[in-house]
């Protein structure tokens, strides 16, 4: 009630209350940085609120639509919002309550910490519902959602096979290729899966499901060491195998592959229950594919025909799950870079390479000749701090997604500071 | 800028945020059995602590554990937290600003355990006092028991590591268990433990040897009224991602209760009989039967249950709305607080007059207070002297 008034009371004065949209960041000269959704404070805030009143609780990324709204993913929220035309922020999936995401009405859904949204060509916005472990399909013209893969299980389960009966562990990012075709960044699985145009899923980076390799580095969850009895070996078409129900499974986590096809790569993104968003992946228009392999601290790519390479962050040699990633590097090649813990990637229209560097805080870029920089943030310092100056003195924390928006704008999810934020181009 | 410091300058005026409901300055009174708000503004979310409790934001509160001497903690369930009260303000004492499970490098696996501000929770739903002074957290989302001690603050993994159903016959420490919900202490050092997703109610004794004590290990239904607690089946929510449900508590009898969530009815187990029957509720969720039997009223979506001072069982009644009292020497239903019309009202005003909305529980109070933990109104509410006070 008081909320009303004081908007009343001010409203013959200055036109607009607190809860209208105001972009509060004049200065729109390029390379500012501005929030652009969040109070800076975690919580839900009402739908209806315009994007600066409105809270958000820890988003993790964002996409735009082919309507150019952006989709937003509240992560702790267990919603998808957006803001319209009218400036106005309504929830598109999800009633924020826990549930396995069931088909129906998108809004009636219930979400357990989604991660992403993309778009297939056809215009339907594409859910990775991260801790359903499934991919949904939302037709936004009805607002219905449907399950189009994963059962909802965890595990690594169904390649060769229908992609709706396949077993996803933690989708935590979809995209797609110039041919229409789906690919999952399977997070959990350690593998990026592809579905080809009759349905069917298949691993396309990461061993497939004949892989069994007791001498591969790996790592088993919840504090055991390999060796140990949790760590009992399942095969890796598991799903099927009754005797390892509810067992901890092998997952191929390493860092392999550089140099050699698809098969023989290996990545690192966090599985088990506690896993955070992990291992995000963008698309280039040669179906390039950029993934962000956070547990390795590097950015991989893969080209169309399955080489895997790395195009920014350094570190071992071979697979050390100890080490963990750094800063350095700036205005040198991206290779001999460190990063930590990069959580997502996003392409620029001139072919730049932008970098969610999580853990250090800040937005890197590789230009195309391969040189790195920070394009937000101050790397390595963590705050909330900086709108309407330049991005590269304002302080970020643990940023987990980047984007790049109509207009060439770069927009990040400023995770821990509850906020989206952009840069101007 | 201009709206920043508009902002600015109202909040200093005002004391309130651009998006927050007034807080109510004035301390609650009124007769017993009025209802205030004790800690909340109404708005999910965290805003940090230290703030005044009418001014501390919660999100989706799920239970709040008060002690004799007046200590208290809320169980602040979507802000993955549990938060002190201490001088009239909240202090989170397990739970970090991320979500997880543990500390970074799981120290809390093995004494001396880890800071409880390190120790990053994934939706807590219990804090239960033990003999010792120490507290035991229900680590949901977790699968996990973890014991803290507020004399170090420190906090150590009891129970529990992957999600699973194991470790009948051996010590608790080792087993697995799956979304347990709640615990309940028998009084002889022993506690029940609901064991949400494998829908069973399991014993830890004081020995720290766990048991399977009444339902069907992973298969949920409605089963076994009249005969061995071991056959019967509960309907706690499951999936892979269920939302909470199923609480148990022992009973002055020395009986254990059940909240058979989605059966919608409250069970009871006579463990010497090796008995399981329904005390209140038909199966049929609705709401109906205040003034009559247990087992003719209608629940819906019961949540937690406890005992009174008064002896009575206190029911959140989820979608009912309500609170619920049933009372074992009469059988007799009746609803404590709500007008069942979900909503925010009634605060100075009679609980049964009040709104409340989508109520997890109800905690025993200080001082004769009764706590509501209304979930959805994202506040904990005290109706005033409801069990006689002091």
């Amino acid at each position: 009630m008081r909320k009303q008034l004081l908007t009343l009371a001010l409203g013959g004065v200055l036109a607009t209350g607190c809860t209208d949209t105001v972009d509060d960041c004049a200065d729109r000269t390029s390379g500012t940085i501005c929030t652009f959704m969040g109070t800076g404070k975690a919580g839900l805030g009402h739908d209806g609120d315009g994007p600066l009143a409105v809270q958000l609780y820890m988003p993790q990324d964002l996409t735009f639509g082919p309507d150019e709204q952006p989709y937003i993913l509240d992560w702790n929220n267990h919603r998808v919002r957006t803001v319209d035309p009218d400036g106005s922020v309504r929830t598109v999936i999800g009633t924020g309550e826990l549930g396995d995401a069931p088909d129906g009405v998108a809004t009636e859904t219930r979400l357990n910490h989604p991660t992403h949204v993309s778009f297939a060509p056809d215009g339907a916005l594409i859910l990775s519902a991260w801790h359903n472990s499934k991919v949904a399909r939302v037709d936004l013209t009805n607002g219905s959602i449907k399950t189009i893969c994963g059962t909802g299980g965890r595990s690594y389960f169904g390649d060769g096979g229908p992609a709706h009966d396949a077993v996803l562990d933690l989708p935590v990012a979809t995209v797609f290729d110039s041919q229409g075709r789906m690919i999952i960044a399977d997070q959990g699985n350690q593998r990026l899966r592809r579905v080809d145009h009759e349905g069917n899923i298949d691993t396309i980076f990461g061993p497939d499901k004949t892989w069994l390799d007791a001498s591969q580095a790996w790592v088993c969850p919840d504090g055991a060491s390999p060796g140990d009895m949790a760590c009992k070996v399942c095969k890796a078409a598991e799903a099927s195998d009754a005797a390892c129900e509810g067992q901890p499974r092998m997952r191929p986590v390493g860092f392999a592959g550089d140099g050699a096809s698809a098969p023989e790569a290996r990545m690192f993104t966090y599985f088990s229950q506690a896993a955070a968003p992990a291992g995000r992946i963008a698309i280039g228009p040669d179906d390039t594919i950029y993934l962000a392999d956070t547990g390795n601290h590097r950015i991989r790519k893969m080209t169309k025909d399955g080489t895997v390479s790395t195009v920014a962050g350094s570190g071992p040699a071979s697979f050390d799950k100890e080490y963990a990633g750094g800063y350095g590097g700036d205005g040198g090649p991206a290779t001999a870079a460190k990063l930590k813990q990069p959580r997502d990637v996003a392409l620029g229209a001139d072919g730049t390479l932008y970098i969610a560097d999580t853990d250090n805080h800040c937005i890197r870029a590789v230009a195309p000749d391969g040189t790195i920089r920070t394009a937000a943030g101050v790397c390595g310092s963590k705050g909330d701090a900086g709108d309407g100056g330049p991005a590269t003195a304002a302080l970020l924390d643990r940023p987990h997604g980047v984007e790049i928006g109509p207009g060439g704008a770069l927009y990040i999810a400023d995770t821990q500071n509850h906020r989206i934020r952009i840069v101007h181009p | 800028m201009w709206t920043r410091l508009l902002c600015g300058l109202l909040l200093m005026g005002l004391g309130v945020g651009c998006s927050a409901e007034p807080a109510a300055e004035a301390p609650c009174d009124g007769p017993a059995g009025t209802i205030c708000t004790w800690i909340g503004t109404g708005d999910a979310g965290f805003d940090g602590d230290g703030n005044p409790l009418l001014q501390s934001q919660l999100y989706w509160p799920i239970d709040a554990t008060i002690r004799e001497d007046g200590r208290a903690w809320v169980l602040d369930w979507n802000n993955h937290r549990v938060r002190a009260v201490i001088d009239g303000k909240l202090q989170t004492v397990i739970g970090t600003d991320e979500l997880g499970d543990g500390p970074p490098k799981q120290e809390d696996l093995k004494e001396p355990g880890a800071d409880g501000t390190t120790v990053n929770l994934n939706h807590p739903t219990q804090f239960v006092p033990q003999a010792d002074g120490t507290l035991m957290l229900v680590a949901w989302h977790n699968h996990k028991l973890r014991r803290y001690d507020p004399a170090t603050g420190k906090v150590v993994v009891a129970c529990g590591g992957a999600p699973g159903f194991k470790g009948d016959g051996g010590s608790a420490h080792d087993a697995q268990v799956d979304q347990p919900q709640a615990m309940a202490p028998d009084g002889k050092g022993g506690h029940y433990l609901l064991d949400q997703r494998n829908q069973v109610v399991r014993y830890i004794d004081a020995q720290g040897i766990i048991s399977t004590i009444a339902g069907t290990p992973k298969s949920d239904g409605y089963a076994g009224d009249g005969g061995d607690p071991l056959a019967a089946k509960f309907s706690f929510p499951k999936g892979s991602n269920p939302p909470p449900g199923g609480w148990v508590t022992v009973g002055p009898d020395g009986h254990v209760y059940v909240s058979d969530t989605l059966n919608h009815r409250i069970r009871r187990i006579d463990l010497a009989q090796k008995k399981i029957e329904t005390v209140v509720g038909t199966g049929t969720p609705g709401y109906g039967g205040d003034g009559g039997q247990g087992t003719a009223a209608q629940v819906n979506n019961p949540r937690k249950i406890v005992f009174g001072p008064d002896g009575k069982l206190y029911i959140g009644d989820e979608y009912n709305n309500r609170i619920r009292a049933w009372d074992p020497a009469t059988g007799v239903v009746t609803t404590v607080v709500g007008t069942g019309e979900k909503g925010f009202s009634g605060d100075g005003g009679p609980a049964a007059e009040a709104q409340i909305y989508r109520p997890a529980g109800v905690a025993i109070g200080a001082d004769g207070d009764l706590i509501v933990i209304d979930s959805y109104n994202h506040r904990l509410r005290r109706v005033i002297g409801f069990f006689g006070g002091k």
